[in-house]
């Protein structure tokens, strides 16, 4: 990146006899470098107005309690000594762990299988696959729930249907034990195809003379892919499992969307942000939805630390 | 009206909408600076979520040349509210006048965001309303809103079930009970009804019934709770027993395989108000025309009681700039008979004038739903058998979701939905503590 501006500043100062005036602009930008940050003043200002004060904000918030009667006290800590007491946080955040822990390997295996064989020499039609395995994330996320809640409906879904109709006994999607599998199903269909492409980005990356490399030492299809470009792409699968992780912990729109087909498995503090939604929305407790949000966000920071550290050490044994 | 919330995908709307009331007051801004030398009509600003309601307000506004009203929907119960209190927060973005469901307005009437209406022509039209709505909204002389619609309950059922089993219309509890036992022997698919115990408003609407008084405000700072009464237990025990005996099905309401439940025959009836057969008819296909409604069973036959599930007023907002046009349309759209029958005809709320609830065109009007026969008498008759003193709390959304969270999972999970009513008695004291308030048991 260095060598670019300097080799273009030659360039400048050759030409500048033959536009002067422009030159010399360019050549006092080139001193003051003032231009870079104009460039990045609409994304600060968005930064500021969008995260930074809405942080600071709900930070703010966090320290005191606002009452129906007697009005608004400061408590300072006391409503992160509430969060982190409270069963139903802790009920949240056991929730989305039990759910990472299987939805997020299933659903990177699975894009990493669509990548590989995607970028394999094999398949035909690979821009219309892709296209394809992509598609649902082009859902949004609240239409897909919403469908996904319709089929599966307890009494006439069409999976209750079509195992009324072959003599099966009825899938249980809606019930305690079947909901959090439901909505790693919806999960799984909705960012596989997402993580794919991530994936299969870096496969187009690997240098195609190593294909030719390893079938000559021998090395067929499924050796080339496992040996050869698994360990080159670790990194992108590192950044889809990070970001599969943070999207776990924030799991909402699925099991809100869910909450009015089964209220009683989906309680209020089914994940963290239901819960948090629900403390400021409905229970009028903006103070503590602050609480719980930063007391996430703190959990989050450290489960991804935890991740990068473990599998940092794991890419360097590969 | 179902003045409850039934979907959550409302929400988008409700952004929707506030985008359209930002759009549209700064076109009327424009408007007004733009012209107009003499003076210019008044403008308010009305939310509401009851559809085609511009027919009304073109009467108004026609009637009122000196108002101007800004219709818009911020969404349907707790989207709309959940807007309310944003605007109430920030100070500003608040309607004039507003929709508010029954069993909320005592939540907004706490924290000072009502006005008072009584003196501004309020308390004149008293009489004209049915008591224990009049009731509901009213405390001695002040008045926090006009009652507009109502829901008084009843069950709507299959009548070509009913009759294919050989089940009367029950006129008890008991009755009930036996009614769905027959049901389940004679159609093993079938349940009789739907415990509703997802929807925290059906459960009030069973202790209301029953005589149960769950709230009670003291004073402005001092409330009582009895979540868990004997009344209110009665209906828990009678409940838990149906359900620990596979004769109700527990699923949870308001969603597209319970309507289709109901419409094929799953399930043969559904424990509603009012405005239940305008909203089930439209997912019923198959059994259009088989409906019937009766009232509800008794707990004692010797003295009938009969309870209300949902229904709206229209308040008007303390932050008001003209708290006079804004009291006139309140008035207008709840107290004006022709407003009223535009209501039944057009949008079907059921009416909270006695006058217009006496009346033949009201009584007699017929439905689809039903085969072409009125029902209306069975919930007009209803509606004078509400007792008026029930209360709400001042924090309803939240009641509503701990009532549904714990009796939902106790009615799925074959529990005691006593022992459930305890921990939600315990959850709201802790809550209502929390609030500030002082709690008495």
């Amino acid at each position: 990146m260095a060598p670019g501006p300097r080799t273009d500043g030659a360039t400048l100062t050759a030409s500048a006899r033959v536009a002067p005036a422009r030159a010399t602009r360019r050549r006092r930008l080139a001193r003051v470098p003032l231009a870079p940050y104009l460039f990045c003043l609409p994304f600060v200002l968005a930064f500021l107005a969008m995260v930074i004060f809405p942080m600071g904000y709900a930070a703010w918030l966090s320290l005191f309690q606002e009452r129906m009667v007697g009005g608004t006290i400061f408590v300072g800590l006391a409503n992160y000594a509430f969060v982190i007491a409270d069963p139903k946080f802790w009920r949240g955040i056991q929730n989305v762990l039990w759910f990472g822990m299987v939805q997020i390997p299933v659903m990177l295996s699975l894009a990493l299988v669509l990548a590989l064989i995607l970028d394999s020499s094999l398949v035909r039609a690979r821009g219309l696959f892709r296209a394809v395995f992509y598609m649902p994330y082009a859902v949004p996320t609240v239409i897909a729930a919403l469908i996904w809640g319709y089929l599966y409906g307890p009494s006439y879904g069409p999976f209750t249907q079509l195992a009324d109709a072959m003599g099966w006994s009825r899938p249980a999607f809606l019930t305690e034990r079947g909901m959090l599998w439901s909505i790693g199903n919806i999960v799984t269909w909705e960012y596989t195809g997402y993580n794919m492409i991530i994936l299969f980005a870096a496969l187009q990356a690997v240098p195609r003379d190593l294909e030719e490399a390893a079938s000559l030492d021998g090395a067929g299809p499924v050796a080339f892919a496992l040996h050869i470009k698994l360990p080159l792409i670790v990194p992108a699968l590192m950044l889809c499992a990070i970001f599969s992780i943070i999207g776990t912990f924030q799991l909402f729109n699925e099991p809100q969307i869910l909450q009015s087909l089964a209220p009683q498995v989906i309680r209020t503090d089914y994940t963290p942000n239901v819960y948090a939604y629900s403390l400021a929305f409905t229970s009028i407790q903006y103070n503590l939805a602050a609480a719980v949000s930063f007391v996430l966000a703190a959990i989050l920071a450290v489960v991804s630390y935890v991740f990068i550290r473990l599998t940092s050490r794991f890419g360097a044994s590969f | 009206m179902p003045a409850m919330t039934r979907l959550a995908d409302d929400r988008g709307g409700s952004r929707r909408a506030a985008l359209a009331l930002a759009g549209g007051t700064a076109m009327a801004v424009a408007l007004t600076t733009s012209g107009l030398a003499q003076s210019a009509p008044v403008e308010i600003t009305m939310w509401s979520w009851v559809p085609n309601l511009q027919e009304q307000i073109d009467l108004f506004e026609e009637r009122n040349p000196d108002i101007d009203v800004n219709l818009v929907n911020a969404g349907q119960g707790a989207a709309q509210y959940m807007e309310l209190r944003n605007a109430i927060r920030a100070g500003r973005g608040a309607p004039d006048v507003v929709q508010i469901a029954l069993d909320t307005q005592p939540t907004f009437q706490i924290t000072g965001a009502l006005l008072d209406i009584g003196l501004l022509g309020a308390n004149e039209v008293a009489d004209d309303f049915v008591e224990w709505a009049w009731a509901q909204v009213s405390a001695g002389g002040a008045v926090y809103g006009i009652p507009w619609d109502s829901g008084p309950m009843g069950i709507i059922y299959r009548g070509d079930i009913f009759d294919e089993v050989g089940i009367a219309e029950p006129a008890t509890w008991d009755e009930f009970r036996a009614a769905a036992e027959t049901l389940r022997a004679e159609r093993p698919d079938a349940y009789i009804t739907t415990a509703a115990f997802s929807a925290g408003a059906w459960t009030i609407a069973l202790f209301w019934q029953a005589g149960a008084r769950p709230f009670e405000m003291i004073d402005e700072t001092t409330i009582r709770i009895t979540m868990n009464s004997p009344e209110a237990r009665q209906v828990a025990d009678y409940w838990t027993g149906l359900i620990a005996d596979d004769l109700v099905d527990t699923s949870a309401i308001f969603n597209t395989d319970w309507y289709s439940s109901l419409d094929r025959g799953r399930i043969a009836s559904w424990i509603t108000a009012a405005w239940g057969p305008s909203l089930l008819s439209q997912f019923t296909s198959d059994s259009m025309g088989s409906w019937r409604a009766m009232p509800l069973p008794q707990w004692d036959a010797a003295a009938p009681a009969a309870s209300n599930w949902g229904g709206s007023t229209i308040a008007v907002m303390g932050s008001t700039e003209h708290p006079e046009a804004a009291a006139r349309l309140a008035l207008f759209l709840g107290a004006d008979t022709d407003a009223a029958q535009m209501f039944i005809e057009r949008q079907g709320l059921f009416p909270v004038l006695k006058e217009r609830l006496a009346s033949d065109s009201f009584l007699d009007a017929t439905m689809e739903f039903y085969g072409g026969v009125s029902y209306n008498q069975v919930f007009a008759s209803a509606s004078e058998l509400i007792d008026t003193s029930f209360e709400w709390s001042p924090f309803n959304d939240h009641v509503y979701q701990v009532l549904s969270s714990e009796l939902s999972a106790a009615a799925a999970n074959g529990g005691d939905l006593s022992e459930a009513l305890d921990r939600v008695q315990e959850e709201l004291v802790t809550y209502a503590r929390a609030q500030g308030f002082t709690v008495v048991e």
